[in-house]
């Protein structure tokens, strides 16, 4: 940085921890978050709002990051899908797959309802599933499609995806403890007789 | 895609905006960003200065008094969309901002940010068109107040100095609008290519009926399509009647001869058209609203 660039140092908590750096006014906040911070999770795509890949929560509100100056975020609070696994372990419904990772529910809703393929677009994907059924715990299909709206997908055909939300939303509604590791979840899945749920590597078939 | 190199200014009061803005040269408010940060990365828009007024918390509001609603220049589109005084006093605006763009860009964009921009192909101009309501500004000199008919001069144009800011607007009451009839409906109807793309055609209607269900006034306004236009003779052609399949047509005809599409030949045919379908549209659905509520 030459000295006529303006910076200011921004101080903001992300998924819960606190990151002070001195950044470019002009730092778009996915960039800030991408290559300041070092959270790659946070998609760019078209940088022009229009995909929605970059989608975070900003206290608790989705937006797109690629339309916010990190600047403009001091002081505030930003959701990223590192964070969303804690998130869920703090509200007690994080569930694990078979290889021990820790999921929210809504991630776990996109790996056994096949809602992504490449998964460019799943972060901005879950960032906005997570604030409607925070806002909406039970929407219907054609709710989830208007929150959805303004993330595109150019693989699954997006029927996949709001079954995968429907499915989350069911989950999160049942009220279920956390899943114990190992992927064992109390609730039978349909389909089959096997008695894990949430593991899809052991129930496909 | 990036910005050329701008300061960043932080500003929490309307009065340290107002010093901002006399500091410094070369300088533009940032309110929702959700115009001016594409501008700024296209390079149409390369302020030294951006006076970030996001934070003014006194500016974001929506209130009803007795015969209006008020709202602040920093309400997103969400909390208008949300609010009850818009719900069942300007349901059409709430209807209009459901069309906006997508979730998270409504949770960004501002009010006064949108009325500022005047964006032609924007959703808020045909209701604000239809609504006429008082826009607040300060500015250096004080504060200062004009009917929306004044402040927006044409698309991208509004009567409003540099160093002035736009703090908010009084919005009449739909009811206060038709103040013969007992029943009023609205609604907004916007044709685009795909969902959350600018209007190709915008529509908003207010109309008026009596107890028979008799139209006794309609305003009918249409953006989109060339200049922005209040359709007095769709206007007169409904009154008085039930809006039947006749007064739909004429409506429409009405709408179609008098919109001026800035495009040519097939183009601009097909945005007249399509202004007279979903001009009759909207008067199906506001009507069904006000006899609704007979
Ligand atoms: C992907 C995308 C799709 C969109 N689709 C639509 C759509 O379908 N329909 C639609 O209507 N809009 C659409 N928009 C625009 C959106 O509604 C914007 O939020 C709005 O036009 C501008 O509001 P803002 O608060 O973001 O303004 P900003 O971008 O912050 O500001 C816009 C201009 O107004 C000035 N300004 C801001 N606030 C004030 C104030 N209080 N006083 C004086 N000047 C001020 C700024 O200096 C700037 O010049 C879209 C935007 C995006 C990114
Ligand atoms: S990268 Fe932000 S919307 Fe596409
Ligand atoms: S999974 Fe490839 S873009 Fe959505």
């Amino acid at each position: 940085m030459t000295d006529d660039t303006p910076t200011t140092t921004v101080s903001v908590t992300i998924n819960g921890e606190e990151y002070v750096r001195e950044t470019e006014d002009r730092r778009l906040l996915v960039h800030f978050l991408r290559e300041e911070v070092g959270l790659t999770g946070t998609h760019q795509g078209c940088v022009v709002g229009k995909c929605g890949a970059c989608t975070v929560l900003h206290n608790g509100v989705p937006k797109k990051s690629c339309m916010l100056y990190a600047a403009a975020v001091d002081e505030d609070e930003i959701t990223t899908v590192e964070g969303l696994a804690k998130r869920a372990e703090m509200n007690g419904v994080a569930m694990k797959t078979r290889e021990g990772t820790t999921f929210h529910p809504l991630q776990m809703g996109f790996k056994q309802n096949h809602g992504l393929q490449c998964g460019f677009c799943t972060p901005g994907f879950l960032m906005t599933a997570t604030a409607l059924l925070r806002e909406n715990p039970d929407p219907t299909r054609e709710e989830i499609k208007s929150a959805i709206s303004g993330n595109i997908c150019r693989c699954t055909g997006y029927t996949s995806i709001v079954d995968s939300i429907e499915w989350a939303a069911a989950r999160l509604r049942e009220d279920e403890p956390a899943v114990a590791d190992g992927g064992i979840d109390s609730t039978p899945c349909e389909g089959c007789n096997c008695e894990i749920a949430d593991d899809v590597e052991g129930n496909d078939e | 895609m990036y910005p050329r190199k701008f300061e960043h200014v932080s500003v929490r009061t309307v009065e340290e905006a107002l010093d901002a803005l006399e500091t410094y040269d070369d300088a533009e408010l940032l309110a929702g960003g959700q115009s001016l940060v594409p501008l700024q990365k296209t390079r149409f828009a390369s302020p030294d200065y951006l006076i970030d007024i996001t934070d003014i918390e006194e500016l974001r509001y929506v209130e009803e008094d007795e015969n209006e609603v008020r709202i602040g220049a920093l309400a997103k589109h969400t909390d208008i969309q949300q609010a009850n005084p818009i719900q069942d006093h300007v349901r059409l605006f709430s209807e209009c901002i459901g069309e906006i763009a997508d979730w998270p860009v409504r949770n960004q964009g501002t009010f006064g940010g949108t009325l500022a921009e005047a964006d032609p192909s924007g959703d808020y101009l045909p209701v604000m068109k239809v609504l006429n309501p008082t826009i607040e500004l300060t500015g250096p000199e004080g504060n200062r107040e004009v009917p929306f008919e004044e402040f927006y001069f044409g698309m991208f144009t509004v009567d409003m100095d540099d160093e002035e800011i736009l703090t908010g607007a009084r919005l009449p009451k739909l009811q206060s609008l038709v103040p013969d009839a007992v029943a009023v409906g609205s609604a907004y109807e916007k044709h685009a290519e795909r969902s959350g793309d600018y209007a190709l055609v915008g529509v908003a209607i207010v109309v008026g009926v009596d107890t028979d269900g008799l139209v006794t006034e309609a305003r009918v306004s249409v953006g989109a399509v060339g200049p922005l236009v209040r359709v007095t003779d769709a206007e007169s052609v409904v009154k008085g009647t039930t809006l039947d399949e006749d007064a739909l047509n004429a409506a429409a005809t009405a709408v179609e001869k008098t919109v001026q599409p800035d495009e040519e030949g097939s183009e601009g045919e097909y945005k007249e058209a399509m202004a007279g379908e979903f001009a009759k549209r909207a008067l199906s659905s506001a009507y069904d609203r006000a006899t609704e509520e007979l």
